[in-house]
Formats: C-alpha cells, sequence, structure tokens
C-alpha cells in the first residue's frame, strides 16, 4: 500500500505538479548556466592554449650601439640605416626547443599578423585574384595606348608614365609567402582565421613545401603535388618599385588552405592584401628567401609556444638561462596579452555564470525549503491520520521524500533537455553581447574615393586592408553536456530534496497525532 | 484486554484531566465513555490508542506496557481508530481509504458497512456523514485489529444512521470478538453499550441517577451496569 500511496498523491495532488515546476525551472536555471559556466572554462583553457600559452623572444634594436647599424644604398631610388645586429635565427631556435621541455611550437610571427615572416613574391605568369593592381595595370594600359596613338608626349611619357607602366607589368603578379613552421599550431588556423582544405600542413621537418588557396589553385591549374615557383620580389629590399626577379624556389604544394569568412575586396585593395592569393611556406624555405632578397636569413621576434600554459614562466626563466644566449642582444617577454584580450569577455561571462548558479542555488535551495515545508505543512493532517492509523513516521517520511525524489527526477530530466536546447543559444548570446565583434563590410569606391578626398589615410587603409579576424573571444561557446555535469547537478539536486524534506517533516514528526488532528480540527 | 494502572494525565499540571485511573476493557464487549463534553474522554481514547504518553502510570496490552512495546507498533498493531470527524484521506476514493491498513479485502469490510458498491470507487468527499462515517469503520474493520476505539462515531449523524452504527459496533464486538470502546455523550448511544464509562471531574461524582449503580467510590472512573431501560435518560451527563 506504501507505493499505491506514493502514486495515488503523486497523480492527485495537483500541488505537487506545482512543485514540480518550480524545480524544474530552477534545474533548468541552474543547470543552463552550470552548461555556460563549463563551456566558458574550456573555451578560456583553448584561448590560453591558442594565445596565453607562448612568449617573445626578440633581438634587441640598440640605437645607441653603432656596431649594430649599417648605412645601406639599395638602389638609385632608396637607401636606409638597417640593424645588422644578433637576430633570432631558425637555428636558435630549434637549439632552444632541442634543449628546453615543454615547447610546442616556434612561428616567426606578430600575434597580430604575419608582417614578420613574409616574403614578398613576383609571381610572374601567374593569376591572381584581381585587386588594385589589376585596375592600375588597366589604366596604365590605357596611357600606354595614349603614347602610342600621340595624344602624351614622349617626354610626358618618360617624366610620368613610363616607369608606372613598366612597374605595372609586374604589380599585377605582387602577392606574398608567409613562412611557418608548424601551420597547424600557427596563430591564424589556431584562432580561426585559416582552415585545412586538404592535403596537410606544413611540418617543421619540411623543406621547400608551399600551401596554396583553392581559389589560386584554380586560376592557375594547380593541385596538391604540383611544384610552383616562388619568385622573390626585389620589393623586400627596398621600397622603390623596381621590377625584375632576384631569385626562384621551387616548392611543393601539400596542402590547401582558405580564410573562413568572406573577404570583402574592392579596387582599392592590393593584391598581396587579398588573402585568397597568399602563398603559406616552410620557415626554412622563408629563411632562404630572405637571404635571396638581400636580408639575413633570420628575424626579429619569434613567437615561442609551450605546451602547458602553467608552464610558461618556468620555460621563460630556463631560456633566459641559456649561457650561450647573450641577453644583451635578446630579451624574453611574456606575450599574452592577445589572451587576456581574446579571454576577457569569456572570463567575464563565466564570472557572472558563476555569480547567477551560486545566487540561484542558494535563493532556490531557500525557495524549496520553503515551498516543501509549506507543502508537507499542509499535508500535517494526513500525516496524522496515518500516524494514527498506526503507519509509522518512517514509512510516512519514505513516502514523501519518494514523492518528491520523483518530482526531482522528472523535472531535471526537463532541466536537461530544455537546458540542452537552451545553454548554446544562449551562451552565445551572451558572448557576443560581453564581446561585439566589429562587422566585416565591404566599402564602396565612393567610400574610398570620399577617404582619399580629404586625406584620411587611416580610414583609406582600414578599407582596403585585409579584414582578418586577428585576435578575438571564439564566436561560439561549444556547450556541450557532459555526463559528470549531469550527475553533480542531478546529485546536488537529490541531496536538497532529502535535507528539505527532512528538515520540514522532523517538526510534524516529532508532535503527536492527536496533537496534529486537533490542531486542524 | 487492555487496562490503564494507576493512570494520570495532564496538559498543565495545576488540572489533571485523569488521575490514577485504573480501568480494565475486555474483549468481545462494547464499552461507553460517558462524560461531559471537553472533560477528557477523547483524551482517554488517545491514551489508550497510544496518541499520547501518560504522565505516570502504564497502559497495558495483554499484560504488556504499551511504551515499552512502543506506541508506534501499539497502533500498528492493536487499535485502531473510528474519529468523529471520519478523518478519511481527501484525494482517495472509499476503497483506497479503506485499503490503507487493511489486512484483508476493503470489499469485505465495505460490505459489513452496508455501503452502496456504486460508491466505492467515489472519492470519499462526494458521500454523505453518515457514508463517510461508514468508510472510516470499514477502515478499521479491515485493519483487523482487536481493540476499536470510536470518538464520537455518530456525532454528527441522524437518529437512523447513528442506531445504524452503532449496531455494526456491537456486531464487531459480539460477532467478532473485538473490544470496541466507544466515546460519547449521548445517552441513547451509551444504553446501547454493554458498559458505560462514566468521568467527571477525573473523580466519581455521586448524584441522584434513579438507578441500581455498582460504585468505586475511591476509583474517579467506574464501571456501571446499565439498565437498558427508559430511565437511561435519568443519568445526567
Amino acid at each position: 500500500m506504501a507505493k499505491k500511496r506514493i502514486f495515488l498523491s503523486l497523480i492527485r495532488r495537483k500541488s505537487n505538479w506545482c512543485m514540480c515546476l518550480l524545480m524544474a525551472i530552477l534545474a533548468t536555471l541552474i543547470f543552463t548556466g552550470a552548461l555556460i559556466w563549463q563551456a566558458s572554462s574550456q573555451s578560456i583553457k583553448e584561448l590560453e592554449k591558442t594565445y596565453g600559452s607562448s612568449f617573445k623572444l626578440a633581438s634587441y634594436a640598440d640605437r645607441s650601439n653603432p656596431d649594430l647599424w649599417e648605412y645601406k644604398v639599395f638602389d638609385e631610388n632608396y637607401s636606409a640605416t638597417i640593424y645588422i645586429g644578433p637576430r633570432v635565427s631558425l637555428e636558435m631556435l630549434e637549439r632552444i626547443s632541442g634543449e628546453i621541455d615543454g615547447i610546442a611550437n616556434y612561428e616567426w610571427e606578430n600575434k597580430e599578423d604575419l608582417m614578420n615572416n613574409h616574403i614578398l613574391l613576383v609571381q610572374m605568369g601567374f593569376q591572381l585574384v584581381p585587386g588594385f593592381s589589376a585596375s592600375t595595370a588597366k589604366i596604365e594600359e590605357e596611357n600606354y595606348k595614349q603614347w602610342k596613338k600621340g595624344a602624351i608626349s614622349d617626354q610626358d611619357w618618360q617624366t610620368y608614365y613610363e616607369r608606372y607602366y613598366k612597374d605595372s607589368k609586374y604589380d599585377i603578379y605582387d602577392t606574398v609567402a608567409y613562412g611557418l613552421n608548424n601551420s597547424q599550431y600557427s596563430t591564424h588556423f589556431r584562432n580561426g582565421t585559416f582552415r585545412l582544405v586538404s592535403g596537410r600542413h606544413i611540418s617543421p621537418s619540411d623543406y621547400h613545401v608551399a600551401m596554396v588557396t583553392p581559389t589560386f589553385a584554380k586560376l592557375n591549374g594547380l593541385k596538391i603535388g604540383d611544384t610552383i615557383p616562388l619568385m622573390v620580389s626585389p620589393l623586400n629590399a627596398s621600397t622603390s618599385f623596381a621590377s625584375g626577379v632576384l631569385g626562384t624556389v621551387d616548392a611543393v604544394i601539400i596542402g590547401m588552405f582558405e580564410p573562413t569568412y568572406e573577404q570583402p575586396v574592392n579596387e582599392y585593395t592590393s593584391e598581396r592584401d587579398i588573402l585568397n592569393n597568399w602563398i603559406l611556406i616552410d620557415l626554412k624555405t622563408c629563411s632562404e628567401m630572405e637571404k635571396i632578397s638581400g636580408w639575413s636569413g633570420e628575424t626579429s621576434l619569434a613567437t615561442i609556444y609551450v605546451d602547458d600554459p602553467s608552464m610558461t614562466g618556468d620555460i621563460m626563466e630556463q631560456v633566459k638561462r641559456l649561457d650561450w644566449l647573450d641577453k644583451h642582444y635578446y630579451g624574453v617577454e611574456k606575450d599574452d596579452s592577445s589572451y587576456h584580450e581574446a579571454a576577457a569577455p569569456i572570463r567575464t561571462l563565466r564570472l557572472a555564470m558563476g555569480a547567477g548558479i551560486a545566487i540561484l542555488a542558494a535563493s532556490g535551495a531557500a525557495l524549496m525549503y520553503l515551498i516543501l515545508k509549506h507543502s508537507i505543512g499542509r499535508r500535517e493532517r494526513e500525516t496524522g491520520i496515518l500516524m494514527a492509523l498506526g503507519i509509522t513516521g518512517k514509512s510516512i517520511k519514505r513516502q514523501l521524500l519518494t514523492e518528491n525524489l520523483i518530482l526531482g527526477v522528472i523535472a531535471f530530466l526537463f532541466a536537461v533537455g530544455i537546458a540542452n536546447a537552451a545553454a548554446p543559444m544562449l551562451g552565445d548570446s551572451l558572448l557576443h553581447t560581453l564581446s561585439p565583434k566589429e562587422e566585416m563590410r565591404e566599402y564602396t569606391k565612393e567610400e574610398i574615393d570620399a577617404a582619399i578626398a580629404r586625406e584620411d589615410y587611416e580610414a583609406y587603409t582600414k578599407m582596403t586592408s585585409p579584414q582578418t579576424k586577428g585576435i578575438e573571444a571564439p564566436d561560439t561557446l561549444s556547450v556541450h553536456t557532459s555526463p559528470f555535469s549531469i550527475l553533480v547537478t542531478g546529485f546536488g539536486m537529490a541531496i536538497l530534496i532529502c535535507l528539505c524534506v527532512n528538515e520540514a517533516m522532523e517538526k510534524t514528526l516529532r508532535l503527536e497525532p492527536s496533537r496534529i488532528l486537533s490542531m486542524i480540527a | 484486554m487492555i487496562q490503564t494502572e494507576n493512570l494520570t494525565f495532564y496538559y498543565n499540571e495545576s488540572r489533571k484531566i485523569l488521575e490514577d485511573v485504573n480501568i480494565t476493557f475486555e474483549k468481545g464487549n462494547l464499552y461507553a465513555i460517558l462524560g461531559a463534553s471537553g472533560c477528557g474522554k477523547s483524551t482517554m481514547l488517545s491514551l489508550l490508542g497510544g496518541l499520547l504518553l501518560p504522565k505516570s502510570g502504564k497502559i497495558l496490552y495483554e499484560g504488556e506496557n504499551i511504551s515499552e512495546y512502543g506506541l508506534d507498533r501499539h497502533r500498528q498493531d492493536h487499535v485502531a481508530f473510528i474519529f468523529q470527524g471520519y478523518n478519511l484521506i481527501e484525494y482517495m476514493t472509499v476503497e483506497e481509504n479503506v485499503e490503507l491498513t487493511a489486512k484483508q479485502p476493503p470489499q469485505t469490510a465495505l460490505q459489513k458497512v452496508g455501503l452502496e458498491k456504486e460508491l466505492w470507487k467515489q472519492n470519499v468527499l462526494k458521500l454523505s456523514g453518515g457514508q463517510q462515517q461508514r468508510v472510516a469503520i470499514a477502515r478499521a474493520l479491515a485493519s483487523d485489529k482487536p481493540v476499536l476505539l470510536a470518538d464520537e462515531p455518530t456525532g454528527n449523524l441522524d437518529e437512523d444512521s447513528a442506531q445504524a452504527i452503532l449496531d455494526i459496533l456491537r456486531k464487531s464486538a459480539h460477532e467478532e470478538g473485538r473490544c470496541v470502546i466507544m466515546v460519547t455523550h449521548s445517552l441513547a448511544l451509551a444504553a446501547g453499550a454493554d458498559e458505560i464509562c462514566r468521568y467527571a471531574d477525573a473523580k466519581f461524582q455521586h448524584g441522584d441517577y434513579g438507578l441500581s449503580l455498582f460504585t468505586k467510590p475511591e476509583n474517579p472512573w467506574e464501571t456501571i451496569s446499565v439498565i437498558q431501560e427508559e430511565k437511561a435518560g435519568e443519568i445526567n451527563a
């Protein structure tokens, strides 16, 4: 009869279902918050791995030491004082990663962009996604025709047009190659700007390999396994618009990558700023091509990634203590500003969820206790009758506990279902609110012309530069329900129900049934 | 079967409800406890039924102190209550209420109390007072316990229903060998019992009852053999 009493009470007492609904609402809120909290924690860990687990090794450009500087004339148009002191070489990085445990990767990259490790290419005979140079080439071609027709004088042609016409023949082949040691772990793949489409990533042991975009491959009839000649542009050496190819390095295409977003491209976008024109190469080849262009083949800044973010400080100290590393010329600096920048909104979200869960759990527990106490109090008469009939207090307590646990299970299952559906949307929505992303947009010719007209070169640069994702918090939180979180939340709820029922029943069971009956008579 | 030994009870020490009561109730008899309203008759019933603990003295069932036996167990094994207010479980049907502590099929008990079959599946709140009281009696009968304690079982009923209830209780005592103890303020009902226990102010009060009475002045409770005649109406409650 005890089981029947539980069954009858559950199905006949409407107040039970109100209790169940309240439990379901509370459990849904708490569980949703818990899922978002968990996803935030996981996201922070992943961000830490992407951005927070690295430090910089840079060479000092000590201007007070003249031995480190040399005045160099590149051509009749360009000369500069350049740093000739010690730099960070590939051999140095290889030696560091060999001598110190815990180093996952190193790159010649500045986190904000890839400018530290690029080689300018002039890919003669290759098709590129057309941009600014293609538009300019048409203008120069028209000027050439005008000169041939005699509309432009020979003097004017030589003074104002000829050089640009010659340069335009090369400008349309302008693109860049970026050197990466381990492309899979480089910033732009880890932050989601690029993704691997086919083939494989560049690895540290590779030499003379390249990755291209499917767009570039299609334009030039290339596929994985083909050899592509990488033509070093003299623009690496100077800022003048010299023409020609300084040297060529053949690389085998091992993989294809693509940007994960649709880059707005207009006629002011330089070909080398169009992501689909980029070529990724291994670091050794990058160093080799740097030497071809007249530079040292080394870098002034390298980023070293570690396996375990918590070990970053320790590993940095080990690098500093290397006796072969001259502290006068090299500096080691933690590089976690980008991590903090990217993680900030997620940390805020996690903190908010944590606080929310704590408040909800505490107030929910209090509310549930009060309602359970009230509900059980309303059943004092029933309790008194049952006790008077000979049913023990223990049995009655067990009945109420079982009833409320069953209601709790139903409520919890409901909560798990709703939370699973709501948490991803809510989490992403909150994340977007906390870290609003600047929309990538395509600027019109009129807008760009207007910026040029008012000499707003900052705006012009922004409008015509590639809008890479850079350092950003992730777009989504990847909310997953783990069996552990279900277990913890469910168990917590069960404990809470048991405590509440126990506490609420205590007073009633201490009373003699006749007292209870007389109270409600 | 069930007896008290120097039973004393009070809520307030300055006013004792029961003082040194010694009384015995045997099986197979219908007893009526008669007394003024609020004098403590129901308290006596509660003590016998293990709903209250005596302040001093003992209540023995078949020679065993019920406090030592366990009041829960005593209620579970020995006594069944019939309340004045019926005290049925409101969200259950007639059968379900009877079934609560039943050791026999509820239908048997419901037939004994004469409740119509059509009502058995109905919610108890839909029944009349008399019908609900029958359900309460059926619940007590179905529990198959040797002692029945009925507190004003006919308090809210008309004369015919009251008589019907009395018949059921008497049958339960005489035919089924139960010890049935009934609290009432109704003289007419008390007259239907085998023995009347009269209580007033914790002490026996002499009075001109005009009946042949067997008295024990030192004992506030007395068992009176009632002459089942028209003169039963002359006894002051």
